[in-house]
């Protein structure tokens, strides 16, 4: 299935074949192996390259083998192998020119993505109710397997939350009206489409709105020290002024309904492919033209879970509010419980884009990816016209997480950055040198409190299980494509 | 190497069992049998990555029949078929009887046995999402033995 190179020497060949266009960015030629229409570029440390999983370079040249991909397939520094293009995957397909679109380019978790609320409290005033606060939250964002969204909808309001996102939560009294300009696209991509997402992703969608679910999931109490503030004045506009100042951040997406269209369009791609003559070199790189009708039915759809996506995310938001609320004694508001941003990690979206001097329409590919727009970007909201777009990152419970700023020099990978640590061992492995029970309470005597669904879960999630976050963003930081802003550190976690 | 023993599969070999290296952030497994038993122990797999099967009561019965052009999509719709099952109506299945038939396609009918979800009450692992197509097999190794390895999205 990987057709370019066995397995364990890809990585060899490509170090040994790559120029290095800086300290961090290694490009092979397309003529590196055949079928490549562009270069392929991986952003890395030396000593993140050394680690990075083979499998990558596979599925990032099988990338840039994609009908028309413009000037690179790109590759984030916290890559980990995925199905069809890496997680870390980033791709523009030029519309025009025979551009696909490609659920595997997008993940099945279509808009898995990272929000991040702060409060005016400090870690003084947390850190002695963290376990009551952890627990309240447990009881008010459902998590794991099999749970339930406490958020009853017909089925012509999940046609709503489909086409109008998060307008129609804020609506339904989940959250704050001005939330929604705090959101990547306003909380809305246009040209969702209901009608074109099966009956099945429907039904799963019905019962998941304001789930957490599980896996790499999760819910987060955490905190800023004044030493690890990086930019003050970027940090203030995002509002994170006090030393010691607590936020919540908060990671998942569209659950089991996401899944239901990529699963759905997978199989619609596989057999479109045939009509358009396209070949690819993995059954999860199925993919059609983004101008035939097979790929914008699925862009339509892939849109509807974008928007389920922000909904879930801000009734889950709504949640916490009402948490921190109840055991604070406080209102929300009372504690300024404002959303930072609320952003996007996998999906693709109609994006402006300079090629060669030329401001073209691409369809920009992100998977485990986040857009970091810089302040020239029109699309951004007044107030970050002039810091640039807040960047969520997560790291894993034990290393904490980082909020960053996008940079305009980011055009070069179409305003893109990583999204998380990244992977580098598998579940099954952490699982067998970790029990849940001990790293709970280990985390524990490290003053970080966790309360999951799932021991085993929670071992699978353990910190050895990732990178070095600081390398991962440091990467991106000396590739001037994103700039840090915050370090943010871990006190109290929820888990499905 | 984890090895879970179906007590109702009659071969000594591991029915199936997960495996490292496919993978970094989901879960790849492989099951093994005749080719009804591969469907069986297969769904049993799908189960134990979310819960830990001894501690799921036999309450719930539930069918499926499916029918497709060929085997493989037949056990990947099948095990989807379960990840649906599981969202919509919460319920995980420990115990699959299944019978295939060919005609012109493919038919498959299984019996299943489980339980609704009850966090409260069962061992809880981490949720599947999707079954997907990445390095997804299903082959008849020799005569009358099978062998599928699959992968699911974490």
């Amino acid at each position: 299935m990987e057709s370019a190179g066995s397995a364990g020497h890809m990585k060899e060949e490509f170090i040994s074949s790559a120029k290095r266009v800086s300290d961090v960015i290694w490009e092979v030629p397309k003529t590196f192996k055949e079928g490549m229409q562009v270069p392929a570029r991986m952003y890395a440390t030396e000593k993140l390259m050394k680690d990075m999983d083979d499998t990558v370079f596979n599925q990032l040249i099988n990338v840039a083998c994609l009908p028309g991909i413009v000037k690179h397939a790109l590759c984030m520094p916290d890559a980990h192998s995925g199905y069809g293009f890496p997680i870390g995957g980033v791709a523009a397909f030029d519309p025009e020119n025979g551009g696909i679109i490609s659920p595997g380019g997008i993940g099945f978790d279509i808009n898995c993505g990272m929000r991040l609320l702060t409060t005016n409290l400090t870690l003084k005033e947390v850190k002695p109710k963290i376990n009551p606060l952890v627990d309240e939250l447990f009881k008010l964002v459902p998590a794991g397997v099999g749970s339930k969204g406490f958020v009853k909808l017909s089925v012509s309001q999940l046609q709503e939350v489909m086409e109008r996102g998060v307008d129609f939560s804020i609506e339904q009294g989940y959250g704050w009206k001005e939330d929604a300009k705090n959101i990547e696209e306003y909380g809305c991509i246009k040209g969702a489409d209901s009608s074109k997402v099966s009956e099945k992703a429907v039904q799963r969608g019905l019962a998941q709105l304001g789930t957490l679910g599980s896996g790499n999931h999760y819910l987060e109490v955490q905190f800023a020290t004044m030493g690890n503030i990086y930019d003050k004045s970027t940090a203030k506009a995002f509002g994170i002024t006090e030393p010691d100042q607590i936020v919540v951040m908060v990671h998942c997406g569209s659950r089991g309904f996401g899944h239901q269209i990529g699963t759905d369009y997978l199989k619609i791609f596989g057999s479109a492919m045939k009509k358009y003559g396209i070949t690819v070199k993995d059954p999860e790189l199925a993919c059609a033209p983004f101008k035939s009708n097979e790929g914008q039915d699925y862009f339509k759809a892939m849109a509807c879970a974008a928007n389920l996506a922000f909904c879930n995310r801000q009734v889950i938001a709504h949640q916490i509010r009402e948490a921190f609320s109840k055991v604070m004694g406080r209102t929300a508001e009372e504690m300024e419980m404002n959303l930072v941003y609320d952003v996007a990690h996998n999906i693709a979206k109609l994006e402006k884009h300079d090629v060669d001097g030329e401001n073209r329409e691409l369809i920009v590919h992100r998977k485990g990816a986040t857009r970091c727009f810089g302040p020239s970007r029109k699309e951004l909201p007044a107030h970050f016209r002039k810091t640039g777009q807040p960047v969520i990152i997560g790291g894993s419970m034990e290393t904490g997480s980082y909020l960053l700023a996008g940079l305009d020099a980011s055009e070069e990978t179409w305003g893109s950055t990583m999204h998380g640590s990244g992977r580098t061992m598998s579940r099954t492995k952490a699982k067998h040198m970790v029990r849940g029970e001990d790293l709970q309470k280990e985390l524990d005597k490290k003053g970080i409190h966790v309360k999951t669904v799932s021991f085993s879960g929670l071992a699978e999630e353990a910190g050895f299980a990732y990178k070095d976050i600081n390398e991962v963003v440091e990467t991106m930081e000396i590739a001037g494509i994103s700039k840090k802003v915050v370090a943010l550190k871990p006190l109290g976690n929820v888990k499905g | 190497m984890r090895s879970f023993k179906y007590p109702f599969c009659t071969i000594l070999i591991m029915p199936y069992k997960f495996l490292e290296g496919i993978t970094t952030a989901d879960v790849a497994f492989e099951a093994t049998g005749t080719l009804e038993e591969v469907f069986e122990n297969a769904a049993i797999a799908v189960a134990e990555v979310q819960v830990e099967i001894k501690t799921v009561k036999t309450a719930e019965k539930s069918h499926i029949d499916l029918e497709r052009d060929d085997l493989s999509e037949l056990l990947h719709d099948f095990l989807e078929e379960l990840v649906f099952i599981k969202d919509t109506e919460q319920l995980l299945f420990v115990k699959a009887k299944v019978k295939i038939t060919k005609k012109k396609t493919y038919k498959l009918e299984a019996d299943l046995i489980g339980d609704h979800i009850k966090q409260d009450e069962q061992t809880m692992g981490t949720d599947v999402k999707a079954v997907t197509m990445h390095k997804f097999e299903l082959k008849e190794v020799k005569k009358g033995k099978w062998r599928a390895q699959v992968v699911l999205d974490i």
